[in-house]
């Protein structure tokens, strides 16, 4: 059951533009209904929240939206790019996300550094939290989906 | 004048280094708070520290305490540049002895607001 006074679907919303439009791409981001039908995940990028409010942010997206955004955070080909240099660009989208939505849940909460899960078979599960909050995105002809997962009352 | 940018992301990293070089200035970069105390120790030491939070290691508020310790570099402006946008992480930073705070995302025109508070730059 969702706790009183988490961010709202228009917050998170305004999150994620603001971070794409600072970074990545000005008004780049078409907003889509969550009922679109979305890929397969392959890249998910996630930070944790622990405190007043335990929970997580989660970035989901293909490997080739992923490569887009790091390109565009490194302003460089993605072909001239690393894995790792991947990796850190989709994770510090999720930071960004992230700390803004732990400014806007019950504090105070500690942010964790980022993970990222990539792979074809990959599913990055966080046991005992369940989605409050969810938006999906299209960027180029590439859905992403950014989540907000709190603690269950089982969890 | 020497900037140095205290960031575990590289391309955060990056992203701050372009904005600091279109701003004159010469820049250091650290991937936490111990590499930036380390190189800060070698010289030469820098106007102004652009300092990330959430960080392995040393995270930036053990950084502006350190810094702030050291006799000899009272002179180092200390700005964070963090996700931690609550009013009680400011104030936690600004006790420490930070001297400026801009909340991630930024635009270049922010750091360059920040800087001409700080009196450093142009």
């Amino acid at each position: 059951m969702p706790a009183l006074d988490i961010p709202s679907v228009g917050d998170l919303t305004r999150i994620t533009d603001d971070v794409w439009d600072s970074f990545l791409e000005t008004n780049s981001l078409t907003h889509q209904p969550i009922s679109c039908a979305l890929p397969v995940s392959q890249i998910t990028a996630c930070v944790h929240l622990s405190g007043a409010y335990t929970g997580s942010v989660m970035v989901q997206c293909s490997e080739a939206a992923a490569w887009l955004i790091a390109s565009a955070l490194f302003a460089a080909p993605a072909e001239s790019l690393s894995e790792s240099e991947m990796t850190d660009a989709i994770g510090e989208v999720a930071n960004m996300i992230g700390g803004n939505v732990k400014s806007l849940v019950p504090g105070p909460s500690t942010l964790s550094l980022p993970t990222v899960a990539h792979g074809a078979d990959s599913r990055l599960s966080v046991p005992g939290v369940e989605t409050v909050r969810e938006i999906a995105v299209d960027w180029h002809g590439h859905p992403i989906i950014v989540s907000l997962l709190q603690r269950t009352m089982e969890g | 004048m020497l900037a140095i940018v205290i960031d575990d992301s590289k391309a955060m990293r990056l992203i701050l280094t372009r904005i600091m070089q279109g701003l004159s200035f010469d820049v250091l970069e650290a991937a936490d708070g111990r590499e930036a105390i380390e190189r800060m120790e070698q010289g030469p030491l820098p106007d102004v520290a652009l300092v990330d939070w959430n960080m392995p290691v040393m995270d930036g508020l053990e950084f502006v305490h350190a810094v702030r310790r050291h006799e000899g570099w009272r002179s180092v402006a200390l700005m964070m540049v963090t996700t931690e946008g609550e009013k009680a992480q400011l104030v936690r930073a600004l006790a420490a002895g930070a001297n400026e705070y801009v909340v991630k995302p930024f635009t270049p025109d922010a750091i360059a607001e920040k800087l001409m508070l700080l009196g450093v730059g142009d």
